[in-house]
């Protein structure tokens, strides 16, 4: 009986090593080869803090707790940079580092000896020894980091988070901060990890290195990609059938490494089977009865401009919304935006024209902050937004489309809206713990809002799918209300007209002018000329880096200097 | 019977549908021009016929053959061949590696020699950098490496991606005068993408206009020359 | 003094050369399919596993143990190709999922050659072992044939690389892809070639291995680590930049003791990683990344 409440409570605990791994991975799109890393400095802080400084037990879990989330906040900071396989690599380094300093630093940790003797736990006047004394701790443990890790996952904290995954860039032009958020996540999964390691230590009462090896980090990543990514619930099936089915193997009467030879064989190819023909993995992510972000009731009728939110410093009436003065960018030579000045009236709609590589995407980036200008100032409604970071200046009422759309594949439609709405206190962690009922109103709100949006561009019917599955034409109607839910005033749209076919791009001129016509100032780069005289009010014409010519598009097109840069010089 | 054939050419990437059946056809001997605004489906276009884009719908005959299906080797062992818009040669390699691998799909490697003679006899400086890497040449050297590693493999059509795009004027006005003369010479076909437009008009027997992912315009290069101005069409 | 630094210098230089070999084993691979083929590791171990069986148990003689690890090992990295990533491309599996089989193939088969062989340590018979001293240095005739061994194949790799028409067709479909279509290069067909060609290196810088370190179902995991980090930190992309990295990392872990205190020694090539991929992940001689 004692063997399987063991079991039990080996459950337990890579339940909540798995879902502070989920966090980062399945729902930061953060691999990390390293948890069991910070599994061992966890255990580790935990065992010496009792032994040496004779700290009791609630007292080193804290230890524990408090020395992997700071461990995990500095290695965000050389994470921060890398991607994808660059990421899985330095994450493996840095496992290996702490488990071959494990190993090593003897006067530390004993090396290979491990730390033995680690006292038992009193709680509430009983000293837990066995496992089934363990029991309550433990499920108590796993209860509460499932509890934080779900509210943090399930709530607009957790849609930020999963956005990041799915397109950085286009996270951070929603007015997200990327950086803080990957701080955050790092730090609360390293937390809760920390939670596991304090527990772990105590009820072992004994850590060797070997428990913190890469085999260990895989078999935690493994754990969480095969139970599904970005579903919590999916973690606990995971770890019961990892963890807990296994062990049933020890009633065959082999050898010891015969039956973990036979465990890892199964589940190496469960690995690949699950990568060939379910990636999502047991419980996928927008698994059958989560419907909760679905349209239940649909939102009232909304139409007319007056509905479009407006975020932002307020501002008079009057002046250019927009205003680039002298901006200069080079690359390796070639002069990319030179001298570049313009500015953008206010409710109006003006186009970027001109022939190829002129240098249109690059006045976006650098207004935007996307790309740091050599010289020159760009100002926002008077203020000056030069070295802003490109998050705060949709924050200020600024915010750009991309060519490519970008939307946030994996989430909903309506969360891709929602997620763009600013200001949501459920994306900080102090309301979404201790202000859940303003959390919950403003979610509602925002939720409203969303729909209004959605509303705007006729897509409200397509709330509830997954983003990936709509026509690109929808996609494009979709990341153009994610870009007015922001709130900006001031939306630069790049190539909105390209990539669909004619009854699309009638349907997005028509609601550009819309936008302007509800007070948005609006820049587009097109190469379309039809759709740049249906609907630009002024443009202006780039070549090289410079603007050579502004103007209503017609005056532009009558001119035929501009002709023969547009179409080439007439041969003598 | 036209050399290439493409009928209801339907294509685009993954779940984008950028090109929605295009008609257009190049006799033998013939430059065409293939023109329209930035996105209209060209490039897209092109490469479907090079087989670098799978057909969504429609067909492609060339020489009689039906290709649609036929791997982007295949066409190229066939006959055809392309050049790129963008990353039209090994930048990581020398000029004369770029050139070898322009000739891989040449069998014999008498032929694959003697057409190296004509092309460093046609295009001299690439004769001169031979040993240099491909990405460290100028702008206008690198068209002319693209170029000649097309013709290392004697190509029958001749697909140009913006073969002037990014040069300065006076290098623009070459390579056209060159395209011209390896199509005269050499009786070559090309089916050209070109931005510049009065240039693509002077070497051009016909033209094609895309705008959105279809043809709005098919005529002759003469009275598209007349014309003066193109602003409604792109 | 010195003479502890040219013997350390020596070693990292032997050591640095297999290192090499591994490193431009996996590096050919993923420069030109992109794929992060973790299982390589495998592939080792499968290579290594066959010769050890051909040689101790069959008696066939150390060459023809060599010559069958080589074999087995592009037989079975090919088979990887098409019966793992293949299928995996053709459903646009991630890159992530991608890596994640090619770890689960690598669980799955190091676990299967411990049920099939036994977890028991082997030795690859057949080679004298005995001491060379050269001046002031000295090292094992397996530690020379490592030298010999690893830079023979090197040399002989690059040659084919630069100076053959498939080697060239190689090095194109690594630098531009789409490109090499244009030309009339089947890029499926150099995968296979490129699989075929690293699994037989590694083969045989396993075999080179055996004859030094016993043999377990995990040999094939720590030599291919460190063939990730010499390419890394040589530059992904460049054949040239694994070599140097093979060679910079051997020097750097066997030198490395004259400097770093006791505890860090072990653990110095990950050290290494972890600072070339924060501060400069293109690499010593990396190829600008597209």
């Amino acid at each position: 009986m004692d063997f399987w409440l063991h079991v039990v409570n080996m459950i337990g605990l890579f339940i909540m090593l798995g879902v502070s791994l989920n966090l980062l991975l399945g729902y930061g799109g953060l691999v990390s080869m390293a948890q069991a890393a910070f599994f061992g400095v966890g255990a580790y802080a935990a065992a010496l803090s009792a032994r040496d400084l004779g700290l009791p037990f609630p007292l080193t879990l804290v230890v524990a707790i408090v020395v992997t989330t700071l461990l995990a906040g500095v290695v965000t900071f050389p994470a921060l940079r890398v991607r994808g396989e660059y990421l899985i690599l330095l994450t493996l380094a840095f496992q290996m580092v702490i488990y071959g300093l494990m190993l090593s630093w003897v006067d530390l940790t004993a090396g290979r000896t491990g730390i033995s003797g680690i006292p038992r736990p009193r709680l509430f006047g009983k000293t837990l020894v066995t496992p089934a004394e363990f029991l309550p701790l433990i499920a108590a443990g796993a209860l509460v980091t499932f509890a934080i890790a779900y509210r943090i996952g399930e709530s607009p904290l957790g849609r930020v988070l999963k956005a990041m995954r799915d397109d950085e860039t286009a996270t951070l032009a929603i007015g997200k901060s990327v950086l803080r958020y990957k701080v955050l996540v790092f730090c609360v999964s390293g937390g809760l990890a920390g939670v596991a390691a304090g527990l772990f230590a105590h009820y072992q009462a004994f850590i060797n290195p070997f428990s913190f090896n890469l085999d260990r980090s895989i078999f935690l990543v493994a754990l969480v990609v095969l139970g599904g990514t970005g579903n919590l619930l999916g973690t606990v099936a995971g770890a019961i059938l990892f963890v807990g089915l296994p062990e049933v193997l020890r009633f065959l009467q082999a050898r010891q490494d015969i039956v973990d030879a036979i465990r890892n064989l199964v589940f190496g190819l469960l690995l690949v089977l699950f990568m060939r023909f379910r990636p999502e993995g047991l419980v996928p992510e927008h698994a059958r009865g989560r419907r909760r972000q679905g349209v239940g009731q649909p939102a009232p009728a909304l139409s007319g401009p007056g509905i479009l939110p407006s975020a932002g410093p307020a501002h008079d009436g009057a002046g250019p919304a927009l205003v680039a003065q002298g901006l200069r960018k080079s690359f390796g030579g070639i002069k990319a935006a030179d001298e570049l000045s313009l500015a953008l009236p206010r409710g109006k709609v003006t186009a970027l024209v001109g022939p190829n590589g002129a240098g249109k995407t690059t006045v976006f980036n650098l207004l935007t902050g996307f790309l740091a200008a050599e010289a020159g100032t760009v100002a926002l409604q008077g203020e000056d937004i030069t070295r802003l970071a490109p998050w705060r200046t949709v924050r200020l009422g600024l915010a750009r489309s991309f060519q490519d759309v970008r939307l946030f594949e994996r989430m909903t439609v309506l969360d891709n809206v929602l997620v763009a709405l600013p200001q949501q206190p459920g994306e900080r962690l102090g309301p979404l713990f201790f202000a859940p009922r303003r959390t919950a109103e403003a979610e509602r709100r925002n939720r409203d809002q969303a729909l209004g949006s959605l509303a705007f561009v006729g897509l409200v019917d397509r709330a509830g799918e997954i983003a990936s599955s709509l026509a690109f034409g929808e996609q494009k109607l979709v990341a153009l209300a994610r870009l007015i839910a922001t709130g900006a005033d001031v939306l630069l749209l790049d190539e909105p007209s390209s990539g669909v076919d004619l009854q699309w791009v009638r349907r997005i001129l028509d609601l550009i002018r819309q936008l302007a016509a509800a007070g948005k100032t609006v820049c587009i780069v097109e190469h379309n000329l039809e759709v740049v005289t249906a609907v630009a009010d002024h443009a202006y014409f780039m070549e090289a880096g410079r603007i050579i010519a502004e103007g209503r598009p017609e005056e532009l097109m009558a001119d035929p200097r501009l002709a023969d840069i547009y179409f080439g010089k007439a041969r003598r | 019977m036209s050399l290439l054939a493409v009928e209801g050419l339907a294509t685009g990437y993954a779940r984008k549908q950028i090109v929605f059946g295009v008609d257009l056809r190049v006799e033998a001997g013939e430059i065409v021009a293939l023109m329209g605004h930035n996105g209209a489906g060209k490039t897209t276009s092109l490469k479907a016929i090079a087989g670098l884009l799978p057909l969504w719908s429609g067909g492609i005959v060339f020489d009689g053959e039906s290709i649609g299906q036929a791997s982007s080797a295949a066409r190229v062992r066939r006959g055809l061949s392309l050049v790129p818009q963008e990353r039209f040669v090994f930048a990581d390699l020398t000029v004369a590696d770029n050139l070898e691998l322009g000739a891989f799909s040449v069998a014999d490697p008498k032929i694959a020699a003697a057409q190296r003679e004509k092309v460093l006899t046609l295009l001299p400086v690439l004769a001169e950098r031979r040993r240099q890497l491909a990405g460290t040449l100028s702008g206008g050297e690198q068209r002319m490496l693209g170029l000649g590693m097309a013709l290392m493999r004697r190509p029958r059509l001749l697909l140009l991606d913006e073969p002037s795009l990014g040069l300065a004027p006076l290098l623009v006005e070459r390579i056209m005068e060159t395209i011209r003369d390896i199509a005269r010479h050499d009786h070559l076909t090309v089916l050209l993408v070109e931005q510049n437009v009065r240039h693509a008009l002077a070497i051009a027997q016909r033209v094609y206009i895309m705008r959105t992912g279809r043809l709005i315009v098919e005529e002759t290069g003469a009275v598209m020359a007349a014309r003066g101005e193109w602003w409604d069409l792109f | 003094m010195l003479a502890l630094a040219a013997q350390l210098a020596t070693n990292g230089l032997i050591s640095g050369s297999l290192y090499a070999l591994l490193g431009v084993s996996w590096g050919l691979i993923f420069a030109t399919t992109k794929i992060f083929h973790f299982a390589h590791a495998l592939t080792l171990t499968v290579a290594v596993y066959a010769a050890v069986l051909a040689v101790g148990q069959w008696g066939l003689g150390l060459p023809a143990g060599f010559f069958l690890a080589a074999l087995v090992g592009c037989l079975f990295g090919v088979a990887t190709e098409r019966v793992v990533y293949r299928p995996l491309r053709r459903v646009n599996a991630t890159s992530l999922n991608i890596f994640l089989a090619s770890l689960g193939l690598l669980i799955a088969g190091e676990s299967a050659v411990l049920i099939v062989f036994g977890p028991q340590a082997r030795d690859l018979p057949g080679f004298p072992i005995s001491g060379i001293a050269l001046g002031p240095v000295a090292f094992t005739t397996v530690e020379g044939l490592w030298l010999v061994g690893s830079w023979a194949l090197l040399l002989l790799l690059i040659a084919w690389l630069w100076w053959t028409r498939y080697g060239r067709a190689i090095r194109a479909v690594a630098s531009n892809r789409e490109l090499a279509q244009c030309v009339g290069i089947d890029p499926e067909h150099v995968s296979l070639l490129v699989f075929g060609i690293g699994s037989a290196l590694v083969g045989l810088g396993g075999m080179l291995l055996a004859l030094r370190d016993t043999v377990s179902p995990t040999i094939g995991v720590q030599p291919v680590l460190t063939a990730f980090i010499a390419v890394f930190l040589g530059g992904i992309g460049s054949i040239p930049g694994a070599v140097l990295g093979g060679l910079v990392l051997g020097l750097a872990e066997n030198m490395g003791g004259l400097l770093l205190p006791g505890h860090w020694q072990g653990v110095i090539a990950f050290v290494v990683l972890f600072s070339v991929l924060v501060f400069r992940p293109s690499g010593l001689l990396g190829v600008r990344t597209r």
